[in-house]
């Protein structure tokens, strides 16, 4: 980003100034996709839930409804704070905005297109595992500040949940890192683009892949995991006593954290800005024909001697951002409508059923994961020497490649 | 020094889950319950002491607005008892007997459709309320069809019904799904082949309903009859009591039907599947009821009652199988057109007192499963 | 043991949720909403629906159907039905004086209708009721009239009426009823916002005969409805 900004005339501008600026110009960025994928993600909700419940949904307010987030913040916005007694008043006015800052900070590392990262941190991984650590404190605030049984239950609820499954999740990300060799996001998503569809980390990975799609169900509080706001047991849970524009808040980062979530399952597992395109589908076509290098012959060298030709078009050009900022989208979305489904579908389960299923079922299933991972992984490295068989070939379609 | 080991948390009367107005004491231990109470009252309309200065046809409306899911059993258990108190002299047609059977066990389904997607709602499962909401819109469609009410209907007149069937409204065996809320015979096949199904397998088989079900509230059969208990709770448990079976009434005798059981020591679960069992075996009586009427398109639906409803002085206790258990109604006459004492024996009110019983040792989110699964309508439950 | 128990769990949950999630799925894409439109679109009410009990008129002679023999207040349960009448001196018919149902308690049971012998009670279509304050749900001997002008049309116009022409009732000038009425092409129902404390003022074709006879009938020819139950 510097050095953009120095090509396009600031070089007179001191190194520092222009890095204020770049992070000005990024942080802006952020914000303002995060807010346009909140107001898309309430709507879907709204009307996926619409939609399987054969209902229309919101309907009235422009496009068919499909603008009624626009309307909704209105009105939050301008609706009154109402504030109950004795409540500490510092955490809970400020509880929301740490829990917004933490869902908004998710973006920063997500890959969006080829070099599309606001931070491309060398800890990725271990980023995310920080940044979730700032929810359980925005929730806990406010369920402690607001001075009601309801907003409490709920905050002990959300820490708890929230504090267990972080472990499940990283963990669950590990097996990811295991096939990399690195932490960062980048690195991950570019590992994937070799074999276009069957490259993605969700075939390798596919328990991993499982066990990240519940842990991070639950880590964000959502259906069958909304414990911490159980409409049905505790009102509202952790955010009952919020009203008008704090309520909001609470809806935004809820929302902004689903989409950012969705978005790092993109890129961890199916191959993020790496869309099957063209030139994907027929190197990956030739690479099927050959066996990923096990049976080398003359129509798969073909192939993949015309996708040589093509890949420069596809993998340079200015199309090239342009398709894989839309298949980064096209695959968040996908996650995010998994999980509204998910949500439009099962009951709530219980919360000494959620603890068991974290720490008793999903902690042993990913530590497994690992273990199968590090085994497996082992295997395609060092067994590329030897002669090809059948078992090599098993580990190559099972996705472990030796690159 | 001393701390403060529980907490006392207040559900209702303004909470989400507690089926109207209702007030429930919890003590906490973390998220466990060591110690519950319904506080009720919340929603009493002074219906018996109002019945006293209404003449007997005059309570008729106001016994709908009691359990207002299953309005038309409580007309029922009301008209039949004053019916009785005349003894031979009121006789009601054949025909307005299998229209009344088969609106209640119409209504039944209706009931426990509600009661069902409500208990699942309590749950998290909000689409499945809302299926049933969809499916029950269908049902009052029909009924408001037939009575002219979409939930408080009023048909039941003392000696009969008020009309008879509207034309076409039972429709033929093969209707299907397209005519579900314009013929009954349409409703009950889409129910048996579409609505019930879908409920069994979206809700009953899911496995997270069922962790959240069993185990959680189990009664044994022995404190479910000292408590009083009737209808799907008490079958939940394994008592087989239904008074459909035991104590006919009406024209139950000629029905064809089974009565469903639950384990000896009953949990919620139980008692769901109890009462999925029963919406089927509801529909079978509907389906008999339909092939009568349709061999028998006319008769009368009214029978001959005298101008003035002045029942002989005496006592009558009536009872029958309401959609949430055992309704009841004392009525003392004294001979002059108003009822001397109407007594209202309320199914709802005993099962509340369970949940003292049931709820301790068990998880905060397992008051309201137990809640949901022994179905109350705050409506019955205060009067 | 444990591992088997373990693995079954999952599938069988696994099994149950893909179960649940393909219901749902085929839900939202193979069925239609089932939403009505509704204040765009309104569903067809049966015959036998109640919305509000109003006064029909006998559109042959203009005349309503009302003679004030107060079955429908004795036949009511929760006495929503106020009735006022004095005897005319001349004919000795009840004349009514005020006739009003009050809305924010009547329950809709359908008993009125049935009492009444004179076919004059009719239950109206309409369930469009909310008002903002509750006065303007009492609705009077003029509003039950004027809205019942769309379920009197059972009856034929006199012989001698043109087709298009505004039949000659009696009441026209007492509730400026016109054919609108009848159609109800506003749909709107009802009565227009009262001014506060609204005390119902007679009319003056009731007035006159009132003061006539004022303190003889005031005392002995006019119980109120209330009474009578």
């Amino acid at each position: 980003m510097v050095e953009f900004l120095q090509s396009i005339g600031l070089d007179f501008l001191s190194v520092t100034a222009l890095t204020w600026i770049a992070a000005f110009i990024k942080g802006t960025l952020i914000l303002v996709w995060s807010l346009a994928n909140f107001g898309i993600a309430m709507v879907l909700e709204r009307k996926v839930s619409a939609w399987m419940q054969n209902r229309v949904g919101p309907w009235r307010s422009g496009l068919h409804g499909w603008i009624q987030f626009l309307p909704d913040l209105f009105k939050l916005f301008k609706k009154e704070y109402i504030e109950p007694r004795n409540i500490d008043k510092p955490l809970f006015v400020i509880a929301p905005f740490i829990g917004f800052l933490s869902a908004c900070l998710i973006w920063l590392i997500v890959p969006m297109g080829p070099g599309g990262t606001a931070m491309d941190l060398d800890i990725g991984i271990i980023f995310i595992a920080a940044i979730t650590g700032y929810d359980v404190v925005a929730i806990f605030m406010s369920g402690w500040g607001s001075n009601n049984k309801y907003s409490l239950l709920g905050a002990m609820r959300g820490a708890a949940q929230m504090i267990s499954y972080e472990v499940t999740l990283v963990m669950s990300i590990i097996g990811v890192v295991m096939m990399v060799g690195s932490l960062k996001l980048s690195d991950i998503v570019q590992a994937q683009a070799s074999h276009g569809l069957l490259g993605y980390f969700a075939w390798p990975q596919i328990i991993g892949f499982g066990v990240y799609l519940i842990a991070s169900l639950a880590e964000l509080n959502r259906a069958p995991f909304d414990l911490a706001e159980a409409e049905s047991e505790l009102v509202s849970g952790y955010h009952t006593e919020y009203s008008g524009f704090r309520w909001a808040v609470f809806a935004l980062t809820e929302y902004i954290h689903l989409v950012g979530w969705s978005a790092i399952a993109a890129s961890l597992f199916l191959g993020g800005w790496h869309g099957p395109g063209f030139y994907e589908v027929v190197s990956g076509l030739g690479n099927l024909l050959q066996g990923f290098g096990a049976f080398p012959n003359s129509v798969a060298g073909a192939i993949l001697n015309y996708s040589a030709s093509i890949e420069a078009v596809w993998t340079v050009g200015w199309l090239h951002y342009v398709v894989g900022l839309v298949w980064f989208i096209l695959k968040t979305y996908l996650f995010v409508f998994l999980a509204m489904w998910i949500r439009w579908t099962l009951p709530r389960v219980r919360i000494d059923q959620l603890m068991d299923l974290g720490w008793k079922f999903l902690l042993p299933v990913s530590l497994f994961n690992i273990f199968i991972t590090g085994i497996l992984r082992y295997v395609a490295v060092n067994v590329t020497a030897l002669p090809i068989h059948i078992g090599s070939l098993t580990i190559r379609l099972l996705g472990f490649w030796a690159n | 020094m001393e701390q403060a080991k529980e907490l006392l948390i207040n559900m209702g009367p303004q909470h989400p889950s507690t089926h109207g107005v209702l007030r429930l004491m919890a003590k906490l231990d973390g998220e466990t319950v060591t110690w519950m109470e319904p506080d009720v009252g919340y929603l009493h309309r002074c219906f018996e002491k109002l019945s006293e200065k209404k003449t007997y046809a005059q309570v008729i409306p106001f016994t709908d607005r009691t359990d207002y899911l299953s309005a038309l059993t409580n007309e029922h258990c009301f008209v039949e008892a004053v019916e009785k108190l005349f003894g031979e002299q009121i006789v009601v047609p054949e025909r307005a007997q299998y229209i009344r059977v088969m609106l209640m066990e119409f209504q039944r389904i209706c009931s426990h459709l509600i009661g069902l997607g409500a208990g699942a709602l309590d749950l998290g499962a909000i689409t499945p309320f809302l299926y049933c909401w969809r499916d029950r819109e269908k049902m009052y469609s029909l009924l408001e069809r037939i009575t002219g009410g979409r939930m408080l209907y009023n048909f039941w007149r003392i000696g009969g019904v008020r009309n008879d069937l509207p034309v076409g409204i039972i429709g033929t065996p093969n209707d299907g799904e397209e005519l579900a809320d314009k013929t009954i015979w349409g409703f009950i096949n889409y129910f048996d082949s579409y609505v019930w199904p879908q409920w069994d397998a979206l809700v009953t088989q899911n496995r997270i309903f069922q962790w959240r079900m069993q185990d959680v509230g189990k009664l044994s059969s022995q404190d479910a009859i000292a408590y009083g208990s009737s209808g799907a709770v008490l079958r939940g448990s394994g008592v087989n009591w239904d008074l459909r079976k035991n104590l006919p009434y009406s024209i139950y005798e000629k029905m064809e039907f089974d009565v469903p059981l639950g384990r000896e020591n009953g949990d919620c679960y139980d008692r769901w599947l109890v009462r999925m069992e029963e919406m089927k075996q509801s529909s079978r009586i509907v389906k008999q009821c339909l092939e009568w009427l349709t061999e028998n398109q006319t008769g009368e639906f009214m029978g001959k009652t005298p101008r003035v409803i002045k029942p002989p002085k005496g006592e009558i206790y009536h009872r029958i199988e309401g959609s949430r258990g055992e309704v009841a109604c004392y009525i003392v006459s004294d001979g002059t057109a108003n009822p001397y004492k109407v007594k209202w024996r309320s199914p709802c009110f005993t099962h509340l007192q369970l949940m003292p019983l049931l709820t301790p040792g068990h998880k905060v989110a397992d008051i309201i499963a137990i809640l949901g699964s022994i179905d109350i309508v705050l409506g019955e439950v205060d009067r | 043991m444990g591992l088997t128990n373990f693995l079954g769990e999952a599938i069988r949950a696994g099994k149950s949720f893909a179960t649940g999630l393909s219901i749902t799925f085929k839900e939202m894409t193979m069925r239609p909403a089932i939403t009505v439109f509704y204040p765009d679109e309104k569903d067809n009410v049966p015959a036998w629906f109640r919305g509000i009990p109003l006064q029909k008129t006998d559109l042959k002679t203009g005349e309503y159907k009302c003679t004030s023999c107060a079955m429908c207040v004795e036949a009511c349960p929760v006495n929503v039905i106020t009735l006022e009448w004095h005897q005319d001196p001349v004919t000795k018919k009840k004349v009514a004086d005020r006739y009003a149902i009050d809305m924010s308690r009547c329950m809709l049971c359908n008993y009125c209708i049935e009492a009444c012998p004179f076919d004059s009670l009719v239950m109206g279509y309409d369930y469009e009721l909310s008002k903002v304050d509750p006065e303007n749900l009492v609705y009077e001997f003029e509003d039950l009239l004027r809205l019942g002008l769309k379920y009197s049309s059972a009856e034929q116009p006199g012989p001698k009426a043109k087709k298009n022409a505004t039949p000659p009732w009696v009441f026209h000038e007492l509730t400026g009823a016109t054919e609108a009425d009848i159609q109800d092409t506003k749909g709107f129902l009802g009565r227009a916002p009262l001014a506060k404390g609204y005390e119902p003022e007679l009319k003056p074709q009731f007035q006159t005969k009132t003061e006539e006879t004022a303190p003889a009938q005031a005392e002995a020819g006019t119980p109120s409805g209330e009474e009578a139950n």
